[in-house]
């Protein structure tokens, strides 16, 4: 007690200097995202257009291409309900169309930044008490600035998938989790409370999160830790009522997508039928390839950081093994991992500076220097294994789209290859018609505009009957029919 | 292991509120409350409204309908606004008014959602014209026959939507229905359909096309040349 007034000053200036250095990455960790964005186009996958904006555009104006799943009813309505409030929003200052998906993108990437601090309450509450680092500052703030900078998840923030605001709901859990295990017993009902709530929301967003929330919900039954489950069980009420309540209205039947999408994928085993991959997938390609030639490096960190951050390590473990008995594999399914990678590496990082410093004698900026100039290297290595990732997949065609949506003369688009690898009617924001090219739909007149790869070889063919090509987007040329009478006899050119 | 310090956690967290200046929490907390009361708005607007699609005004249109007695094709500045269409078929409305009353595939027709359990559809002229006949090329032109809509009421409507007409459908069976109605300065023809329970033939309506005479005589159809 007779110490408390002379460490308390000196605590306010570190913790001071914290948020100050945490503002900075937060800060920094926006800008990356923004950036990520503007590098980014097209989408990741298909399920980001049509099972979340093309329902929301579909809800806002009752035109759209809506996939099987919300036929049979394997999706929750909530989310694109979100997102179709979120597009209205953004009419109201004439954002709409392909716009619309690019700014609902930019929306999700800034919000993903919210993963930073969450980085830093769940480093700080891993790495708290080691020695160097009595407090967790170090090993808060490296958390921080990986999950800030981390070039997987700057590809990953600037979608509509349901994982990206999944992630973000159960990175926010974690960190709850997290300060949870050290909280006392008039805080642990608090904590409790919003890792429910986080967990809720990521569980409804998307159902197989609940792989990742395994190993927290078994660590608070193991240690017994009553007031947290409690606050979690309340917590977790919005989550679960919004899914029950959404599922009623519109499916007519309480968790009804959920108990679908349960049947469909492993009842029936119908997730193979998307394909199939090796079971080293996830291991291999989702962590090893994606972290680039500096994995070695990568993989000793997290060594390093296992004494400490081995709760979010095997949190990412425990799906990542579950899910490589499943054939069908998907590297978005774990970008859920990648926080929790880094939360351990993170702690690692804060392990090798105390070690370090314990063992050399150069200046403590030096030393610092030499920390940033790894995690520069770590960054570095992790964006050349990402560069391979999809970019901007088919983003010439949503710019076509949007190109064709404005010509006041079109009725009809015919466009590359099948009909859920593109930006659906929200790109094109008009009510025509949109189908895949085949030579029989070209002579129906209705369709007076093509959307076609540059390679294609129907261009020529069409070329030869006529129509002319008016504009290009990275890749994809945008054809016109010339004016034609609907019997296919040439139009009499006008005086 | 070592023992630890008492926890860092919320602790922590509430001194943290203290090291940033107070008009940061107040400008986030604006922004926030701001953005969620925006959302709710926009969410409270989007489920009042009656999304009812409309084909857009078209400008410079090169291309002529094939039959040119018709008055209500796209060439022609019709439009159509419909109550749904089906989402997942890809069944636009404006198959109605192509000028094709048998398309090369069974896609090209309007198709109503199937949870709208009292579709309509409206097709508006460019200008209000004088109408005698109306005929609609029902599903069974180009499927089974059972999927011909039985029942149904056509209206006509002025610029003043006052009603100059209207005629009720009560066992129609004719793929292509041909209704003799004298609408006089007409703008909007109007179609509304008894559809019968979901999951059998006539649980959502299929036409193929909507076409608008001024003339009451049937022409035989054009010939290629």
């Amino acid at each position: 007690m007779s110490d408390e007034p002379r460490q308390a000053p000196q605590e306010a200036a570190a913790v001071t200097r914290a948020a100050k250095v945490l503002t900075a990455l937060v800060a920094v960790g926006l800008l990356a995202r923004v950036i990520g964005w503007a590098l980014q186009g097209g989408f990741h996958y298909p399920d980001e257009i049509f099972q979340q904006l093309e329902p929301a555009h579909y809800l806002r104006t009752g035109v759209a291409w809506l996939p099987w799943e919300y036929q049979r009813g394997l999706r929750c309505w909530a989310p694109p309900a979100f997102y179709a409030a979120l597009m209205e929003a953004f009419s109201w200052v004439g954002v709409q169309g392909h716009a619309a998906l690019r700014a609902v993108n930019l929306h999700n990437a800034l919000w993903t930044a919210a993963m930073i601090p969450a980085a830093y309450r769940a480093g700080r509450a891993l790495g708290h008490g080691a020695g160097g680092d009595e407090d967790g500052q170090r090993a808060g703030l490296w958390t921080a600035a990986l999950v800030a900078l981390w070039p997987t998840l700057l590809y990953f923030s600037p979608h509509a998938l349901q994982g990206t605001p999944s992630m973000v709901c159960l990175t926010l859990g974690y960190a709850s989790w997290l300060e949870l295990r050290r909280a006392d017993s008039e805080e642990a009902l608090a904590c409790g409370f919003w890792m429910g709530f986080w967990f809720g929301m990521a569980g409804m967003l998307r159902f197989t999160s609940g792989l990742h929330m395994l190993v927290p919900l078994a660590e608070l039954l193991l240690a017994r830790r009553w007031r947290g489950l409690a606050g979690l069980t309340l917590g977790s009420l919005p989550g679960i009522a919004i899914l029950g309540i959404a599922d009623a209205v519109t499916w007519g039947k309480p968790f009804h997508s959920a108990i679908e999408h349960f049947t469909y994928n492993y009842i029936e085993g119908k997730a193979s039928d998307h394909g199939v991959s090796p079971w080293h997938f996830y291991l291999i390609d989702a962590f090893g390839l994606r972290a680039g030639p500096l994995a070695p490096v990568a993989l000793l960190l997290l060594g390093l950081g296992l004494r400490r951050g081995w709760p979010a390590a095997l949190t990412a473990a425990v799906p990542m093994v579950l899910l490589s008995t499943v054939a069908h594999k998907e590297e978005r399914f774990l970008m859920h991992n990648w926080p929790l990678w880094l939360m351990t590496m993170g702690v690692g990082l804060a392990a090798l500076q105390s070690w370090w410093a314990s063992r050399s004698n150069i200046t403590a900026q030096r030393r610092l220097a030499l920390m940033g100039a790894l995690v520069a290297a770590l960054l570095a290595s992790n964006a050349y294994g990402s560069a391979d990732l999809q970019w901007r997949w088919r983003a010439g065609l949503f710019q076509a789209q949007a190109f064709v949506g404005a010509q006041p003369d079109a009725t009809g688009l015919l466009f590359d290859d099948r009909q859920h690898l593109n930006g659906g009617h929200l790109a094109l924001n008009r009510t025509i018609p949109q189908l895949t090219y085949s030579p029989a739909r070209a002579r129906d007149p209705l369709f007076n505009f093509a959307a076609l790869k540059a390679e294609d070889r129907a261009i020529t063919s069409l070329e030869r009957a006529g129509w002319r090509r008016v504009a290009t987007f990275e890749g994809f040329v945008v054809l016109k029919r010339a004016p034609k009478q609907a019997d296919g006899a040439p139009q009499p050119s006008r005086p | 292991m070592e023992p630890s310090p008492p926890n860092p956690g919320t602790h922590t967290l509430r001194r943290w509120r203290d090291a940033w200046p107070p008009l940061a929490y107040k400008v986030a907390s604006a922004a926030l409350a701001v953005y969620t009361i925006t959302l709710m708005v926009a969410g409270w607007r989007v489920a009042a409204r009656d999304t009812d699609p409309v084909t857009p005004p078209l400008k410079g249109l090169t291309w002529r309908a094939a039959e040119s007695d018709k008055i209500n094709t796209l060439d022609k500045g019709a439009r159509v606004r419909v109550s749904s269409f089906h989402a997942h078929g890809r069944h636009h409305p404006v198959y109605l008014v192509d000028g094709r009353r048998r398309p090369a595939t069974t896609t090209a027709k309007w198709v109503s959602a199937p949870e709208d359990r009292a579709p309509w559809v409206e097709v508006r002229l460019a200008a209000p014209r004088q109408i005698k006949r109306v005929e609609l090329a029902h599903a069974g032109l180009r499927e089974h026959g059972s999927y011909t809509m039985r029942r149904y009421t056509l209206t006509c409507l002025n610029t003043s939507s006052q009603v100059v007409a209207t005629m009720a459908v009560e066992a129609n069976t004719a793929p292509v229905a041909r209704h003799q109605i004298d609408c006089p300065e007409t703008i909007t023809v109007r179609l509304e359909f008894d559809v019968e329970p979901l999951n059998t033939a006539r649980g959502v309506v299929r036409l193929y096309e909507i076409a608008l005479y001024d003339t009451d005589a049937t022409r035989p159809p054009r010939r290629r040349p």
